[in-house]
């Protein structure tokens, strides 16, 4: 039974071990794959210790019991709680108290549906990895292979939606093998609008006498999923990205927010800048995807037509909306500006961001103090 | 950014606030921060001997022991009224440094400024108006890409140079939502907005304040 965080390390670096060792001899793809899933939680505002309201929280998940039947189990580690399905276990990590690590072999079919149900909590998301955060993970090894999909929003018309499901306009996986020259061919191309890098694959191999070595596929979600054999190399990934990503959101939240300091009588706060490099954008038709309220984005407000190539919006962040936040946009053909009220979610600017890439423009880029990129990591 | 052709008074406010900025916008620049100003209220009622004082905007530069107090008349500037600029015209500054909510740690000494700011198309009536009641104030003449100073000079030279070689900027972002003069249709949308974020958070019961925030 494993009770700590060195039975669970040690757990995975054999399950690693029978699944790369299976794959040599056999020729068989493991179905118990390693996966490893971030998310953001906000239980702190509850009156319970940390690791109360988290077991809590995963008892009481609206998760179909009769087929997916979970038992949820404290360990040794106070951070860490065990989840038992019929199939294997699932272990949640809340050492960071915002952003949890959950790792599991589990039939991705089980893990994926808890990641889901965990996901529609109204205090709970994944993270959101942009394109330059993922480019950026390059750092951690050698980029094996690639993920690329769009799913078109602007140039949807009501036939697009009566007759046909929503589905990516443009989907395209590259293993190994012509990765940097289908990057290249698309940064030459029109279609670079369209790349919206949805995944990439690090190899990360030690050339030692132990050939130690790990393939990790990480999404724009924080799913990472590891085929190797090494969860050191896997563990030590995962918590690369946690703290770049944590680094990140929270410089969004203390340095990039408004609020009035009233010591110093200053008004203080950056606002985000979004660079759209996509040519010809219908701002009516961007307006109404971004603050529908629905998916992707998430975000609800009226416009506030200046004129016709500006729009004023205050919206509510749906992802935040137990938080009661709104942010407001300025929006042209060419710009998304975010002002950020005191208190806001970083992570909702991680969001936006993403989902301009994987709908509205692969190419637009964010910009912070100094003209910097907000999310590049190299 | 406003293409309006007239700023409203609220438009002038959003303005100078972003004047004041910690941190400069790439279309204006935070000038008035720079030159080690602080925003020391917005809409303020003070009570003094000459009467009660309501600048638009007042900032304050403790190391100058300088503080500037914009009028701001938007739109026609229709509203050009006497009595109030008589109150400005008399107003002691070192009364002002003890009620108005400045830091300063000379009072006797402080200079308080009235500054007046108008949509540069009234400049020729404004300054009629000041002319003919011998009024001693600053005049910034805005349009929607410069800012100038006209009439009489502003006491800080660092700050009124900026404004002699007409100051430039692109736009500029309002953070203050309306005003007593915005009309409801304007404010509408930010209440409606206001009452859906608060039934996500299944509160049903709010305040005026609340609602406004």
């Amino acid at each position: 039974m494993i009770n700590n965080r060195s039975h669970m390390i040690s757990y995975f670096e054999d399950l690693l071990y029978k699944n790369h060792d299976r794959q040599q001899k056999e020729y068989k793809n493991a179905t118990n794959q390693l996966k490893t899933y971030i998310v953001e939680g906000h239980l702190s505002n509850t009156n319970s210790t940390k690791h109360d309201h988290v077991v809590e929280h995963l008892k009481e998940l609206d998760i179909d019991k009769e087929i997916y039947n979970y038992k949820v189990s404290e360990t040794e580690d106070e951070n860490l709680i065990r989840l038992t399905f019929r199939t294997g276990d699932l272990f949640v990590d809340a050492m960071n108290p915002r952003f949890w690590v959950i790792h599991t072999a589990i039939k991705a079919e089980h893990s994926d549906l808890f990641h889901i149900k965990l996901l529609q909590e109204n205090n709970m998301d994944h993270v959101w990895l942009p394109i330059p955060f993922l480019k950026g993970l390059k750092k951690f090894g050698e980029t094996y292979g690639l993920g690329i999909s769009f799913t078109e929003f602007l140039n949807r018309d009501e036939r697009d939606n009566r007759l046909f499901e929503k589905q990516d306009t443009f989907n395209l996986d590259i293993r190994r093998l012509y990765v940097n020259e289908m990057l290249s061919l698309f940064d030459h191309s029109e279609l670079k609008i369209v790349a919206g890098i949805n995944k990439v694959s690090i190899l990360n191999y030690s050339e030692d006498e132990n050939e130690d070595y790990i393939i990790d596929d990480i999404t724009y979600a924080g799913k990472i999923t590891g085929r190797g054999t090494s969860f050191g190399k896997h563990h030590l990934l995962t918590q690369n990205i946690l703290s770049y990503y944590e680094k990140i959101i929270n410089e969004i939240e203390t340095k990039y927010v408004f609020e009035f300091d009233l010591e110093n009588s200053q008004l203080k706060g950056i606002p985000i800048q979004i660079n759209l490099h996509r040519k010809n954008v219908n701002i009516q038709k961007l307006v109404e995807v971004l603050f529908s309220g629905k998916k992707p984005f998430l975000l609800w407000g009226i416009p506030d037509w200046r004129s016709d190539s500006f729009c004023y919006v205050s919206a509510v962040d749906l992802h935040v909306g137990n938080y009661g936040h709104q942010i407001d946009f300025e929006i042209t053909p060419k710009s998304i500006r975010v002002i950020l009220p005191k208190d806001s979610c970083g992570n909702s600017i991680a969001r936006l961001i993403t989902n301009l890439h994987q709908s509205i423009d692969a190419t637009s880029s964010i910009k912070g103090e100094n003209d910097d990129e907000l999310f590049t990591i190299i | 950014m406003n293409s309006s052709p007239l700023y409203s008074e609220l438009d002038l406010v959003n303005l100078f606030v972003c004047m004041c900025l910690d941190h400069e916008l790439p279309e204006i620049d935070n000038i008035l921060k720079k030159e080690g100003y602080h925003l020391i209220s917005i809409d303020r009622k003070v009570d003094t001997s000459s009467g009660s004082v309501k600048f638009d905007v007042l900032l304050s530069n403790k190391d100058k022991n300088v503080s500037l107090g914009f009028e701001l008349k938007g739109k026609k500037a229709s509203n050009l009224e006497k009595e109030q600029f008589d109150r400005y015209s008399n107003l002691s500054s070192e009364e002002y440094a003890k009620l108005g909510g400045v830091s300063s740690t000379n009072p006797q000494f402080h200079q308080l400024q009235t500054i007046i700011g108008i949509n540069s198309i009234n400049s020729k009536k404004v300054i009629e108006f000041i002319k003919k009641h011998h009024y001693k104030f600053p005049i910034l003449a805005i349009d929607s890409s410069s800012i100038t100073v006209k009439q009489d000079r502003i006491v800080d030279s660092s700050v009124h140079q900026h404004f002699e070689r007409y100051f430039k900027y692109q736009s500029f972002i309002s953070f203050i939502k309306f005003d007593k003069d915005t009309p409801l249709i304007q404010i509408a949308p930010s209440l409606i907005t206001s009452i859906f974020k608060y039934a996500q958070k299944n509160k049903l019961i709010f305040t005026v304040d609340e609602i406004l925030k």
